[in-house]
């Protein structure tokens, strides 16, 4: 979704208002000039002023469509960037409860399935790159990925 | 490609057919264990808990991972290690700050938040000044300091931290108001040192082990240490019991700790494997070189010794004003 | 000259040439893999390194860090993800001269450029460290206030399209920055009461997320197609490389300078090196149209630039134990361990280990180019795979370097928040580049800001009565005032 300058323009002054609000309730150093409050609200004055400049110019060029939908360039791929997304969120749900292993393979098979990868293969590139990192990583580089179902029975 | 699965599937498959014994009844450890630090590869904190890892290590028998979960001065990795499974397979490091935070409202976390396992190490603060200033004791700073408040500027750690309160609870103890040397927060005591000789601040008080390069240097030099002990690394500094008068002693300490609830069996393990890490001459090596303060407790030595240095604290930062 | 051959006699020896090529080894992968630092390998070797002679020791935490930052350019160029947060100011760069098939020659430049750098940079740690080493020392918050300020000026240099478009990138980056305790104050901001925001934005996972994760959501939306160019090859290495380094001669000394000067400075680093190189260059390029369309000339001098910084974290290491980065912090204590103690006497009293260190330097920096040229023979392997098994296994890569930098979920969280910011911000012609200079920038320039105020009791004409400060300050000034001044003459030209 793409939004045209003017309405980009505006959410960056709302932000900045929220940021200057929530800026200017922040306590100072005791006894000093310049405190915690002081970098918050001079970057809601930037926002603020970038916004407006977008804003005007926008306004200036003249009448434009509110909203221009350009990125949907293929078709269902409003679909599949929203799918990579969701299947991101499902990574950090699952993962405490059922280990690293077998939530990427759900996963990286889900990513292939999305862009037409055989079912077949998906399954068995996905697993078995699962397996080659959580290896890799507990052992060589030393990162303890999430334990679950599968991780038990891995040397 | 197709030859590719079948060795991924052959692969998963063997792994699967593999089945280890039942957890319950293999001895503890029987994996791998994760070792939590709340603060940045590259810090005293960070050293102490790499060289405790590897020795322990040679005990259990069963890698440990050093994790570093830094940031929000401590509270994320400190949080991360309470937050933990008490299965024995999470331990982690804690510092003099889990008695501090709390009391400014940061956490809810403190010492009793832990099954505690062993002190390690304390390094008490010292009182730190250019080499080429005009004083010889602390006494000379004190008075100048007391002639002219808020002419001189301290630093050595964050806004509250230990080297914070190490100042506010000097100047307190010695009866002249703890913001008549303000602070100037760093990030940590190399660059408040640095600082220091830049000529941006006029006092550090962080430890010794930290200042001892720029010691070494000639270009620092430390008026006291506030200790009931003078340091091994360098006898030549006075406490501040003979420098001043004041009794006020503070240090940074680190100890170990695994999440409330551990099993006896696994704590006891590992209470008796960190005894014997602090008993080997690798670790006494390690703390003579790198100039540290040795300082051991078990388990319910530590749980006894950060209750102490809670309410001490606590009572401290309410009197200066840094806590909430 | 005797304490040069002793040194000599302490470095070949079979095994701490072997240590060598091991730790490269492992700096290579660990460089590689986005998300795993520079930093965390040399983490990871301090405990082998407890059982180690001292030489080998140092020697292996020289060879792996120089091989890391090197590497960290392997995925920026493969993938658009950097693999340490030194490659970032690049990465775009190089990844755009991936897609016009050219993968070889961005990462034979990165190769070539990273060793001259490194060979650079070791040659002034080796005549004049002391020197250095002092002038560095002089540096407070003051100065360091100018230096970020100048550093923010290479936003305007770095973003092409609209400027008004990059300042909000960078306002943006400055915000994230502003999120937690870490500041000078010490109070919490913008944190909700969550203990994960305390600890602010870690910059790697939001590196990730703006550059890669982006990547890979706009070309999963597209169903993956496979990219119609083909790979170039290399060919003859020599020969290529004897043109760039005859063409782009004056861009790599200046890369080298800059990365020295910025690395010897304890409160800045490789990353901030490689921004401010390639901004340089691009202001000074005579052709300055050609950034940010896969052009080798930015990527040439910033390069060279992270790799001469970090050997030149090591003067005010080695003379002061002052870590000049998070990587000589570390090594810093391996030395004591080692009695090796830092300082001036290591000098006078410990030539032939200080040689040892040196003659270290320039093997690892030459190992560089053999193990880099087959790093790289490997790593453009990957592009013949189809695009659509490869983009799902970047993605995992992604994930799991995003929650190694802190061994936590919220790692990913960040990571995909700031990828669907990047994507965001992309579609709608917002750069991603100021943002990430903002997010490096933003503590540095706020604490060092605030500090001073707190030393200087409010005074702002204090950030002038320091004498390398009023001329930084003066300096600054400049940058900021001189295309403003150009602006104003051409309209005036254009009016009459």
């Amino acid at each position: 979704m793409r939004f045209s300058d003017l309405i980009l323009g505006l959410l960056l002054l709302a932000g900045a208002a929220v940021l200057f609000s929530a800026a200017s309730g922040l306590p100072p150093i005791p006894g000093q000039a310049y405190g915690a409050d002081v970098f918050p609200v001079l970057t809601a004055a930037g926002l603020a002023a970038c916004g407006f400049i977008l804003a005007v110019g926008s306004v200036r060029a003249g009448p434009f469509p509110l909203a221009q939908a350009t990125w949907v360039r293929t078709p269902g791929a409003g679909f599949r960037a929203a799918a990579t997304i969701a299947l991101v969120l499902a990574y950090i749900a699952l993962t405490p409860l059922i280990g690293f292993v077998a939530t990427a393979t759900v996963v990286l098979t889900g990513l292939f399935l999305l862009v037409r990868v055989p079912v077949v293969q998906a399954i068995g590139i996905a697993l078995a790159t699962a397996l080659f990192t959580y290896l890799s990583f507990n052992m060589l580089l030393r990162v303890p990925l999430p334990r679950g179902l599968v991780e038990g029975f891995l040397p | 490609m197709r030859r590719f699965l079948m060795a991924g599937l052959a692969l998963a498959v063997s792994s699967f057919a593999a089945l280890s014994p039942n957890a319950a009844t293999a001895a503890y450890p029987d994996r791998p264990i994760t070792l939590i630090v709340p603060w940045n590869a590259g810090g005293g904190t960070d050293a102490v808990a790499r060289i405790v890892a590897s020795l322990l290590e040679k005990d259990l028998g069963q890698p440990i991972a050093v994790v570093n979960r830094t940031g929000g001065q401590g509270v994320v990795g400190h949080q991360a290690i309470a937050d933990a499974t008490p299965d024995g397979y999470t331990i982690g490091i804690i510092t003099v700050e889990i008695g501090m935070m709390h009391w400014q409202g940061l956490t809810q976390l403190t010492g009793a938040s832990y099954t505690p396992l062993a002190l390690m190490n304390e390094d008490p603060a010292g009182v730190q000044v250019r080499a080429d200033a005009a004083y010889k004791t602390l006494d000379d700073l004190i008075a100048d300091i007391k002639a002219n408040p808020g002419k001189f500027k301290a630093s050595g750690t964050g806004q509250g931290g230990i080297w914070h309160l190490a100042l506010a609870g000097m100047l307190s103890s010695l009866k002249l108001d703890p913001k008549s040397v303000p602070w100037v927060p760093s990030n940590g005591a190399a660059p408040g040192l640095q600082d220091l000789v830049a000529g941006g601040v006029q006092v550090v008080t962080c430890s010794i082990p930290e200042a001892r390069s720029l010691i070494d240097a000639k270009r620092v030099k430390s008026l006291a240490i506030m200790a009931s002990e003078r340091s091994k690394l360098m006898p030549d500094i006075p406490t501040l019991k003979e420098a001043t008068g004041s009794s006020w002693t503070i240090g940074a300490w680190r100890g170990f700790a695994a999440p409330k609830g551990l099993d006896k069996a696994a704590s006891d393990k590992l209470q008796a494997a960190l005894k014997k890490v602090y008993d080997s001459k690798e670790y006494q090596d390690f703390l003579t070189n790198r100039g540290f303060g040795g300082r051991y407790a078990d388990g319910p030595g530590f749980a006894e010794f950060m209750a102490k240095a809670d309410a001490s604290l606590g009572a401290v930062m309410k009197e200066v004003g840094l806590a909430k | 000259m005797n304490a040069v051959l002793a040194g000599l006699e302490l470095v070949l020896r079979w095994d701490v040439i072997l240590t060598i090529l091991v730790a490269s080894a492992f700096g290579l992968v660990v460089g590689a893999i986005p998300g795993l630092t520079a930093t965390m390998a040399i983490a990871l070797l301090v405990p082998i390194t407890f059982f180690m002679d001292p030489i080998p020791a140092v020697g292996a935490m020289i060879s792996c860090s120089a091989m890391a930052i090197f590497a960290g350019d392997i995925p920026a160029t493969l993938m658009r993800m950097p693999g340490t947060p030194a490659s970032a100011a690049y990465s775009d760069e190089c990844y755009a001269m991936t897609r016009k098939g050219e993968a070889e020659v961005a990462l034979g430049a990165n190769v070539l450029f990273s060793a001259l750098g490194g060979l650079f940079g070791t040659a002034v740690l080796i005549v004049s460290a002391p020197l250095l080493a002092e002038i560095a020392l002089g540096f407070s918050s003051f100065e360091y206030f100018w230096l970020a300020l100048m550093g923010l000026a290479c936003a305007i240099f770095i973003g092409s399209g609209s400027p008004v478009k990059g300042l909000v990138s960078l306002f943006l980056g400055l915000f994230v920055a502003q999120i937690g305790i870490d500041n000078p104050a010490g109070v919490p901001r913008f944190t909700f009461g969550n203990s994960n925001l305390l600890g602010g934005v870690d910059f790697i996972p939001a590196m990730i997320g703006l550059f890669a994760m982006s990547e890979v959501i706009r070309t999963i939306a597209a169903g993956a197609p496979d990219w119609s160019v083909r790979q170039t090859s290399l060919g003859n290495p020599l020969k290529g490389w004897g043109r760039l380094i005859v063409k782009y001669w004056p861009q790599q000394i200046r890369g080298n300078i800059t990365g020295t000067a910025i690395g010897i400075l304890p409160g800045a680093g490789a990353d901030i090196a490689a921004w401010v190189s390639y901004a340089m260059s691009r202001k000074f390029s005579k052709t300055p149209e050609k950034f940010g369309t896969g052009h080798v000339e930015g990527i040439i001098e910033s390069t060279s630039a992270n790799n001469a910084a970090l050997a030149g974290a090591w003067v005010p290491a080695l003379v002061f134990g002052i870590p000049g980065d998070s990587i000589t912090a570390i090594v810093i204590g391996v030395l004591y361990l080692k009695g090796l103690n830092p300082g001036p006497t290591l000098f006078l009293n410990n030539p032939e280990s200080i040689y040892a260190v040196f003659i270290i330097f320039i093997i690892a920096n030459l190992a560089m180019i053999p193990l880099g040229l087959a790093a790289l023979k490997a790593g453009t392997a990957l592009l013949r795979f189809p695009r659509r098994i490869l983009i799902p296994l970047i993605l995992l890569f992604c994930i799991v370097g995003a929650y190694a930098v802190n061994n936590s979920a919220y790692g990913v969280v960040l990571m995909l928040v700031f990828g669907i910011l990047g994507f965001l911000m992309e579609e709608h012609d917002i750069p991603i580049a100021p943002c990430v200079l903002g997010i490096v920038l933003g503590k540095m320039l706020e604490e060092s800001f605030v500090t001073s105020m707190i030393k200087a009791d409010g005074n702002l004409l204090a950030f002038f009565e320091r004498p390398i400060a009023g001329g930084l300050g003066v300096m600054t000034l400049l940058v900021f005032c001189l295309p403003l001044w150009g602006a104003l003459k051409r309209r005036r030209a254009a009016a009459t």
